[in-house]
Parts: structure tokens; C-alpha cells; sequence
């Protein structure tokens, strides 16, 4: 036990020491500059042409750093909100005949391939987007910045929107369920509906659970390569709030996605170390946000504060 | 079955009567509601409970849990402002009666009653609309077999069932809530305390806490499911005694396995077995000359 358990740390140190030893040369030449500067897909075709004996390892990823954190952050709400609503429709509302079977089809999804995922959007979603929200005149406004496509930041969103809810909703299934049942009876006893027993009681009872959810979920949203790639448009473009709606339609490349994109170029060193840097990127982003999701769970998960 | 009788129906059975099903729709169509608010108790005021106990009759009880009979032609009188102890073995069906009376047994799939129970007159299994279940239960203190305290801070497991149904402050609430602590005699030992998780008490200060959260919402009525059966003998001890300050103002109807407690505290008692009111009386003729020779074996503990 305690030999898989070291075997698995010095595991983990090796990847991380690996994929910043990779990720080194890049790393060291952009400085700050890679998380602080965009423009990579420019930067990785420079590098790909660059002479052998000259090559380019200066390359910003803001745009992926970004691509990755807003698809993730915005699905991981639109989710989290459905989620915790259908997990209350699960085991609060229905009657049990219906319950089961939800379940199961939630069960079902979480174990859908990604691949899936991404061929679904591929042929439904970005068609849907494209004829719903995109008009020629938007397409023609906004050319200066970027081509408006069926594949953008708002796809993305949708496709990881419907991966990362069964996570969500069977940890909070599951969490409700591990509520004892004293605690509904006490809120009943007290008067309280139904709504408010779950709103009051269960829900802050299930928090770690649901947290647990949300986390894994975000998990998912982080490292969600295939799918996201086929929709998200493989321009790493900064969405601007100053475009309004059509902010939504920027083509973003997250930067799971660009490693998978951008893998053709490869053979080149700098492009290999530009992607490994991508992958350093991520393995810190996923700390990140585990270290948060602990944070937050301890600032509100106690009950120490009466008010 | 007498055709008058009317078979009644809660939880979640296929073949429920109507009224189960228009129950389970009225919780979920007002789900998003908040409760109707009660006026609040002038402000800032002690606990004060209402002017009496209510009254509590059941008339021809009988309670069974899909087809499997639990109580059988229950009739009992709870005198307002006294003290009811139900007696009896396990599975003896006093429980199940105790929680007819706040209607808490809707929630079991399958349970399915006749006959009527009524607080003050009001036969509380017509009540159709959930609001007015609420209502009765909101009115009605209970008190469960094992300590209940929410997972929140000892001073929201107070505030949290009384800001629910009264529009006041969060202050107001505190200072309610102390005084209620003080009437449970549990202030001192919590009061630096207050915001520390509920469930790090002992488990007779958490059965105390219930009873101070219980008097947090003005209630004649105090139901208790063997209050003390989890407990030592001195945190039993405090509780019986704070059970007989609450005496009077409020009707307590209490189940307990412990004859001793039901004879020091109770006015009345009652024995079950099997299902059936064996014998009901005041609690010093009941133990002392008991018609029924099976409540004779069983006070004496010979059963």
C-alpha cells in the first residue's frame, strides 16, 4: 500500500519534472511573456518555417490561458446550475420509478468517449450556432478582428457544458443522497416546505459533495482536449467584452486543444517545446484550481460563522 | 372495514388515494414559496409559549404500512396542558401514533390511515392543502429519539426553523434564541460556544439544544420520541426537569421505554401492545392497579 502510494508521488514528480524540462527552452525565452502575450498561432507557423540553425522560441499563450479558463469557468456555471437542479429533481422530486432510470441515463453519459462528444458538436452544434446566432452582415463587422464561424468560444461552451454536467450531477446525486434522512424530517417537523428543506438543509449538507462535483468537473473542462478541438474554432483569439454578444463567437483555442491542433508541426524542437510548454501551462492551471476549490470549501464549508 | 370510514393515504404508494397524490403535487406546485409567515412574538420577549396546551384526541386509530397494520382502533383522550407518556415494547406501534399527530408519517411510503386524529377539534388528516400541514407542524415542537442538530453552528441550528416562519431581525433572533437557551438551562455550558458546530456538544447538551430550538416557535404542543433513550442519567435528569417548567403552557405527549421516567414525569399514561391501547389512565393508577394483567407484567417488568 504504502510502496504504490510512493510509487505514485515520485510518478507524478517525474511528469512534472519531464514536461518542464521539455518545456524549458520555450519557457526561459518568452519569460512572462508567455502567459502575458498572445499570438500563437502566428508564432508557432514562424517557428515551423524557421531556419534550423536560427530557430524561434519566443511564443505567447494568453489567448490559450484564456481560451482554457473562460470555456471552463462559463460551462462549469452553466452546469453547475442545471446539475445541482436536476440532482434535486433526482432525489427530492420524482417518484422513484422515474429517479432510477434519470440516473442512469445521467451514469450513461459520463461514460460517453469525448470523441463523441466532439463529433456531435462537430455536426450538430456548430451547425446550430452558426445558423442561429451568425449572420453574414456580424461575419462581415467583425473581419477586422476574426472570422466568425460555426466553431467559437459559445460551441465550445455548449459541447463542455454537456461533459461536464454527468460528473456534476451524479457527485451531487450522490452527495444528497448520503444526507440522512433525520435532517429532511427535522426541516419537516419544523414546517418548512420542500423547497426550503432542500434549500436550507440539504443543499449546505451536501456541500463538500457537491463540491467534490464541481471540481471534477472543472477537471474535465481543463483537460478536455478532443472534443473542444473539433469546435472551438483553433484561432487562439482574446475575446473582447467590447464586442458584446459577438464576444461569444470569438474562436478560441484552449490550450489542451492547441497541444492537439498544433501537434502536425511537431518535428520541429521549438513547436515540441512550445507545446510542452502548453502542458506545463496546464498542470498549473489544474493545481490552481484545486487550490482554490480547497480554499473555498474551508472559508465556507466550516460552520463557524453563525452569520 | 366500516364503509363512513374513509381511507387515508400519504408517502408515495402506487395506489394511493387521491388525496396522497394532491398532497405530493401541492408540495411541489408551492415549492417556491416561502412559507407563511406567523406574527412574531412581541419583540425581543421572552420565550413565551401560548396561554395553554392544546388538546389532543384520537378517535378510532388505526395505521397500517402497505397492508401491514401498525395501530389498530387507537381512542385516547390528551388533556390539554398535561404531560402523556405512551408505554409499551418495541414495535408496539406508540411511535407511529405519536407521529400522526404532526402528520410526520406522510413521508413513509406505504403508510395509510383510518379514523381521525384532532388538535383542538381540528381533525389535522382533513388538512388537504400543504400550507395548512405546515401550519400544524410549525405549531407543533418535536422532539426526536436521537439529538438532531443541523449541521450549522449552535446559534443557527436556533435562528435558522424561527427565521423561517417569523419576519424579524437576525438580532431579534439571536436574543431569542438566548433566552430560549437559558429556558433549557443550556446558556452556560454553550455560551462561548455559539458558533461552534452543533454536533461537537455532548449528546445531552444536543438533545437540549433540540428542546431550546423546539421552544424558539411558539408552540402548544411538545411531541417527544423517547427524548432521553440516547442519553446518561444526569443529562436525563436535567431534561425531565426542564420538561416539567414546560408543563402546563404546553401539552407534551411523550413515548419512553423507561417506566421510572414515565412515572416521575407523566400525568398520563398509556400502554400499548401489538398495535392496541391496552389501558390508558393517570399515570399513579396505572402503575399501581393496573386493570389489565398485561400492563400489570409489564410495569412490573415481568414482560
Amino acid at each position: 500500500m504504502r510502496v504504490a502510494a510512493l510509487a505514485g508521488i515520485v510518478a507524478i514528480f517525474f511528469i512534472f519534472a519531464f514536461v518542464f524540462m521539455k518545456a524549458a527552452p520555450v519557457i526561459s525565452h518568452s519569460g512572462l511573456g508567455l502567459v502575458s502575450k498572445s499570438g500563437f498561432d502566428a508564432q508557432v507557423s514562424e517557428a515551423f518555417y524557421a531556419p534550423a540553425d536560427e530557430p524561434m522560441y519566443v511564443f505567447g499563450m494568453l489567448g490559450l490561458l484564456l481560451g482554457t479558463t473562460l470555456t471552463t469557468l462559463i460551462s462549469l456555471a452553466v452546469a453547475g446550475f442545471f446539475s445541482i437542479g436536476a440532482a434535486i429533481s433526482i432525489c427530492e422530486l420524482a417518484p422513484r420509478a422515474v429517479a432510477s432510470p434519470l440516473i442512469a441515463v445521467v451514469r450513461l453519459m459520463a461514460s460517453i468517449p469525448s470523441v463523441v462528444f466532439g463529433l456531435i458538436g462537430a455536426m450538430l452544434v456548430v451547425p446550430f450556432v452558426e445558423r442561429v446566432f451568425v449572420t453574414v452582415d456580424m461575419q462581415i463587422e467583425y473581419l477586422a478582428f476574426f472570422q466568425i464561424s460555426g466553431r467559437n468560444l459559445l460551441t465550445s461552451v455548449i459541447v463542455l457544458t454537456f461533459m461536464i454536467a454527468p460528473t456534476v450531477i451524479t457527485l451531487s446525486t450522490d452527495a444528497l443522497r448520503a444526507v440522512p434522512d433525520i435532517y429532511r424530517e427535522t426541516g419537516h417537523a419544523f414546517g418548512m416546505s420542500r423547497f426550503r428543506v432542500v434549500w436550507r438543509i440539504l443543499l449546505p449538507a451536501a456541500r463538500p459533495g457537491i463540491t467534490a462535483g464541481f471540481l471534477l468537473g472543472a477537471g474535465r473542462g481543463v483537460g478536455e482536449a478532443i472534443a473542444v478541438s473539433m469546435v472551438c474554432g483553433g484561432v487562439g483569439k482574446i475575446p473582447s467584452l467590447a464586442h458584446g454578444f459577438a464576444a461569444l463567437l470569438t474562436p478560441v483555442l484552449p490550450l489542451s486543444a492547441a497541444i492537439i491542433n498544433k501537434s502536425e508541426a511537431m518535428s520541429v524542437p521549438a513547436v515540441e517545446s512550445a507545446l510542452f510548454a502548453c502542458g506545463a501551462l496546464l498542470l498549473v492551471l489544474g493545481t490552481l484550481f484545486s487550490l482554490a476549490a480547497r480554499l473555498i470549501v474551508r472559508r465556507t464549508g466550516g460552520v463557524g460563522n453563525a452569520f | 372495514m366500516n364503509g363512513a370510514e374513509m381511507t387515508r393515504s400519504g408517502g408515495a404508494e402506487s395506489g394511493a388515494g387521491a388525496r396522497g397524490a394532491r398532497e405530493t403535487a401541492n408540495m411541489a406546485g408551492d415549492a417556491f414559496w416561502r412559507p407563511r409567515l406567523v406574527p412574531a412574538a412581541s419583540a425581543g420577549a421572552r420565550p413565551e409559549p401560548a396561554a395553554s396546551g392544546a388538546r389532543v384526541e384520537f378517535r378510532g386509530v388505526s395505521v397500517s404500512y402497505g397492508g401491514k397494520q401498525a395501530l389498530a382502533e387507537v381512542s385516547l383522550d390528551v388533556p390539554p396542558g398535561s404531560v402523556f407518556a405512551f408505554i409499551g415494547p418495541s414495535g408496539c406501534g406508540k411511535t407511529t401514533l405519536l407521529r400522526c399527530v404532526n402528520r410526520l408519517n406522510d413521508f413513509v411510503r406505504g403508510f395509510a390511515i383510518t379514523g381521525g386524529v384532532f388538535r383542538d377539534g381540528e381533525d389535522v388528516y382533513s388538512l388537504s392543502r400543504s400550507e395548512d400541514v405546515r401550519r400544524l407542524r410549525r405549531g407543533t415542537g418535536m422532539i426526536f429519539q436521537k439529538p438532531n442538530p443541523l449541521p450549522m453552528s449552535v446559534m443557527e441550528n436556533m435562528t435558522m426553523p424561527y427565521l423561517e416562519h417569523v419576519k424579524s431581525s437576525a438580532a431579534e433572533a439571536r436574543e431569542r434564541a438566548v433566552d430560549c437557551l437559558r429556558a433549557a438551562g443550556l446558556y452556560d455550558e454553550v455560551a462561548n460556544r455559539l458558533n461552534a458546530p452543533a454536533a461537537a456538544l455532548s449528546g445531552g447538551q444536543q438533545q437540549r439544544l433540540c428542546i431550546a430550538r423546539v421552544l424558539m416557535l411558539p408552540s402548544r404542543l411538545l411531541l417527544m420520541d423517547e427524548p432521553c433513550s440516547a442519553l446518561d442519567p444526569i443529562s436525563t435528569f436535567k431534561i425531565e426537569e426542564l420538561l416539567s417548567s414546560l408543563k402546563g403552557e404546553r401539552t407534551v405527549v411523550m413515548v419512553t421505554h423507561n417506566m421510572e421516567q414515565a412515572r416521575r414525569v407523566s400525568d398520563h399514561t398509556a400502554f400499548f401492545l401489538n398495535g392496541r391501547l391496552v389501558e390508558a389512565g393517570d399515570t399513579y393508577t396505572l402503575f399501581s392497579r393496573p386493570r389489565e394483567e398485561a400492563t400489570e407484567r409489564y410495569v412490573t417488568g415481568r414482560m
